[in-house]
C-alpha cells in the first residue's frame, strides 16, 4: 500500500525588472535559476522572519522591488552626457566636442542629465533637449545648475529658460562617472520640476516674461565641493 | 481504522489586482507580483500520521505538489476527497495517494 499526503502549491516572484530575488522553502527543490531562484531549508518561524518559511497562516511582504539609488551604470567613454528617463534606461549623447570641455576636465567628471531643455543643436528623441550648459563638466569649486522642464533663450545677451510646458521625463539624474572603475555613481535624483522663482528676470517682453520653470537647486546652485561622493569599490 | 483528511493550506499572494489566484488566471500572470505557496493536506490513518507536503519555492516537496508551471489548477489545490487535499499556489497541489 502506498500513502502520501496532499501536495503543495507553487510559490512565485513576479517581475522581470525584478533580478535580484529568491524565494525560500522549507524542504523543496532548490532553482538557480534568475527567474525562478530558489533556497530549501530545514528551520521555519512562526513570525515573518527573512529567509524562514512562515509557520501556521500566510505572511507576504514586499521587502525591495527596485533599487534607486546605489545602482551603477557603465559609460564606455569618458565625459558622456546621458539622459535618464523614467524607465532607466540611458541615451548617450556623443555630439558634444569633448576638446570643448577639455578646459573643465578633472579625472572624475561630472555628467550633468537635463529634461525638455531647449538648446541650439542637441537634441534626442521624443520632443526632449538637452542642454550642456557650461557648467556640465563640474569641478571642485564650481557653480553647478540643473533645469528641468525649461526652455533655454538667450534675451539681450542673457541666458534665460522659458516655461515649454509639461516634463516629458519627471526624473532628472545627476551621476559623477569615475574613469578608473569605468563606473558612474548617482548623485542625486530628482522627480519633479518646481518653479524657481528666484530665476525670473523681467525684461519688459513677453519672451522675458516667461515663466521660468524647472529646479534650479539653491539660490545660487549649489557648491560641488559640497556634494560627498563615493564610490563603491 | 479511522481515517482523518485535510484539505491543503492556502496560499497568500499580491497581485496588482483583486481576488482569488484563480479568478485572477493565468491570463494574467504579469498582474501577480509573488505567491507563496500553502503546504498539503495532512492524513491521519488509525495510528499513523503523514505530514503534507511542504511548501514554497519554483515547486513543492514530493511527487503531487504543483511547480510554476503545471499542478492541479492555477491558484487552487486539488480538495481532499477520502485522502488529504492539496495546497493553494501558483498552481495548486494534488490531494493525497492511497493506492
Amino acid at each position: 500500500m502506498s500513502i502520501e499526503s496532499g501536495g503543495a502549491g507553487s510559490g512565485y516572484i513576479g517581475n522581470t525588472l525584478v533580478s535580484n530575488k529568491k524565494m525560500v522553502g522549507y524542504n523543496v527543490p532548490t532553482s538557480e535559476a534568475e527567474s525562478t531562484k530558489t533556497e530549501s531549508v530545514n528551520e521555519a518561524s512562526e513570525s515573518p522572519v527573512s529567509g524562514k518559511p512562515k509557520i501556521g497562516n500566510g505572511y507576504a511582504r514586499i521587502k525591495f522591488l527596485r533599487e534607486l539609488h546605489t545602482r551603477q551604470v557603465v559609460l564606455p567613454v569618458d565625459n558622456q552626457i546621458v539622459l535618464a528617463p523614467s524607465d532607466g534606461s540611458f541615451w548617450t549623447i556623443s555630439s558634444i566636442p569633448v576638446a570643448q570641455k577639455e578646459p573643465y576636465m578633472y579625472d572624475d567628471t561630472c555628467i550633468i542629465v537635463t529634461g525638455q531643455v531647449n538648446c541650439t543643436t542637441l537634441s534626442v528623441s521624443n520632443n526632449v533637449y538637452t542642454y550642456p550648459n557650461r557648467h556640465s563638466v563640474a569641478y571642485n569649486g564650481s557653480r553647478y545648475y540643473l533645469y528641468l522642464g525649461g526652455m533655454k533663450r538667450v534675451i539681450n545677451g542673457k541666458l534665460k529658460y522659458k516655461n515649454t510646458g509639461g516634463n516629458e521625463f519627471p526624473r532628472l539624474e545627476l551621476f559623477v562617472y569615475n574613469s578608473q572603475t569605468d563606473t558612474a555613481t548617482r548623485i542625486f535624483t530628482i522627480t519633479d520640476g518646481t518653479i524657481s522663482t528666484d530665476f525670473i528676470l523681467q525684461e519688459g517682453s513677453i519672451d522675458a516674461q516667461a515663466d521660468y520653470i524647472g529646479l534650479r537647486l539653491g539660490a545660487d546652485g549649489f557648491d560641488f565641493k559640497d556634494i560627498e561622493i563615493t564610490y563603491d569599490e | 481504522m479511522a481515517t482523518i483528511t485535510s484539505n491543503g493550506g492556502g496560499a497568500t499572494h499580491i497581485a496588482k489586482r483583486a481576488g482569488l489566484l484563480s479568478s485572477i488566471g493565468a491570463s494574467n500572470l504579469s498582474d501577480i507580483l509573488m505567491v507563496s505557496g500553502g503546504g498539503g493536506g495532512g492524513l491521519i490513518i488509525g495510528e499513523d500520521t503523514y505530514a503534507g507536503k511542504d511548501a514554497g519555492g519554483i515547486s513543492g516537496s514530493g511527487n503531487n505538489s504543483a511547480n510554476q508551471t503545471t499542478g492541479y489548477a492555477f491558484g487552487q489545490g486539488e480538495s481532499a476527497d477520502g485522502i488529504s487535499g492539496g495546497g493553494g499556489g501558483l498552481y495548486g497541489g494534488y490531494k493525497g495517494v492511497n493506492s
